[in-house]
């Protein structure tokens, strides 16, 4: 028994000082397009899962002698490709309209325009709260643009559902603000 | 305490896994990542719209704007001193001596190898750049090897270029051979430099279709050169 300390009590103690993450603890505070913002608040309220994207470390193959070793290779960012963020649709599909519009803006098969460069101000933030909904912690996901403009499905013989839709982004990668030690803020207890 | 597997390998008497791990945990004898590399060299500044319009080989001359693309891939930030960055492919030569035997024949003596000469062969560089929106295979290269093609590459060392790869790894290990000289960035492992290097192909575009997914469109450059070398930087 003696020096691992993970029995019932240990558990029950470090969940009194440490508490668990709850999925509603995140929040999408910003996205921009070139710096400016693409949704006002009121449509961010409407965002209702998103994923905070991981890292990846390869793990190249090493085999020696009837035996694989592995040793660390290079890093990518999870979900690079397509970052999704599901809304709730408002009755006016506002939100979705500013995503068709950046589409648009992306590349637009009426004109032959677009735009196809990076932008380092196009940027997603996004938040983790604590229990007394300050912000824990932020990451910024750079080089952001539009990929997917979700489809709205509709059903007439539906009760009144609400309608959702998925609002898909490619990044290129994120970087994280105020590491957890740095953090003063009203629940001190779980940061100490 | 852990125990490392290198250690339990030495207790039972050492073994061929056990060694080949403790390479592993050598930062000079683990491997290293092949995709970490950049390129330097210096665009002549012959290459450009005065010297191509000599060449009298088009009506348009004069109008290729050759001075704008190189003006522009001489930019810090694609050439200089973070290398060519549009230069994401590389394919170094090879050293071969040639080698023969004399066969069994020769007084029933067993066969024995010999050496005939070094395969030294000063055409085996060749480089891959990703296109931009404006070409540097079609604004520098192909200027550039058709002016090597009339001047013959021979005395006009205006047209020459030092072509220096630098191979990196990553590292945190302080004093680790060469590092850049800001803090943070990684080592380099070796460096092969080719002396005088003209260029002498551009790959060409291959069939592009209205059906085809964009993707990265590569071009590979070869290169002759005179003489390289391969320098082991120093700690």
């Amino acid at each position: 028994m003696a020096d691992i300390k993970q029995t019932i009590q240990d558990f029950y103690k470090v969940a009194q000082s440490r508490d668990f993450a709850r999925k509603y603890q995140f929040r999408i505070i910003d996205v921009s397009n070139k710096g400016a913002s693409v949704f006002d608040e009121s449509e961010l309220v409407y965002a209702t899962t998103a994923t905070l994207p991981g890292k990846t470390i390869g793990a190249q193959e090493v085999p020696y002698n009837g035996f694989t070793f592995r040793v660390p290779s290079t890093v990518s960012y999870n979900n690079s490709e397509a970052f999704n963020i599901q809304f709730y649709c408002d009755a006016n599909t506002s939100t979705r309209i500013k995503m068709e519009n950046w589409v648009e803006e992306t590349f637009s098969d009426a004109t032959t325009t677009g735009d196809g460069v990076l932008h380092n101000n196009s940027t997603i933030t996004l938040a983790q709260l604590d229990t007394q909904f300050e912000v824990l912690r932020t990451y910024k996901l750079f080089g952001v643009f539009p990929v997917t403009a979700g489809d709205l499905e509709y059903d007439m013989t539906n009760a009144g559902e609400i309608v959702t839709f998925q609002a898909g982004f490619a990044y290129q990668f994120f970087r994280r603000d105020n590491e957890i030690g740095q953090i003063v803020n009203k629940v001190g207890k779980i940061l100490s | 305490m852990p125990i490392e597997l290198s250690e339990l390998d030495l207790q039972n008497g050492g073994s061929l896994t056990g060694n080949f791990f403790q390479l592993l945990n050598q930062v000079e004898t683990t491997l290293p990542i092949p995709n970490l590399f950049i390129v330097k060299f210096d665009i002549p500044a012959a290459i450009s719209d005065e010297v191509h319009d000599t060449l009298g080989e088009s009506p348009l001359d004069g109008k290729t704007n050759i001075n704008a693309a190189a003006n522009l891939f001489k930019d810090a930030k694609i050439s200089t001193n973070t290398g060519f960055a549009l230069c994401n492919g590389i394919n170094v030569n090879t050293e071969t001596i040639a080698v023969d035997k004399v066969g069994n024949q020769v007084n029933g003596y067993l066969p024995i190898s010999y050496n005939k000469n070094r395969s030294f062969d000063p055409t085996d560089l060749s480089t891959q750049f990703m296109e931009n929106v404006i070409s540097v295979s079609d604004f520098i290269f192909k200027p550039w090897v058709k002016m090597v093609a009339r001047n013959g590459g021979f005395s006009d060392s205006s047209l020459h270029t030092d072509l220096e790869i630098l191979y990196l790894e990553r590292s945190t290990k302080s004093g680790f051979f060469n590092f850049f000289s800001n803090t943070g960035s990684p080592s380099i492992r070796k460096i092969y430099t080719f002396y005088n290097c003209l260029p002498y192909d551009v790959a060409a575009q291959g069939i592009q279709t209205y059906a085809d997914t964009p993707s990265v469109i590569n071009k590979e450059i070869k290169w002759k050169f005179d003489r390289y070398d391969i320098k082991l930087p120093k700690k």
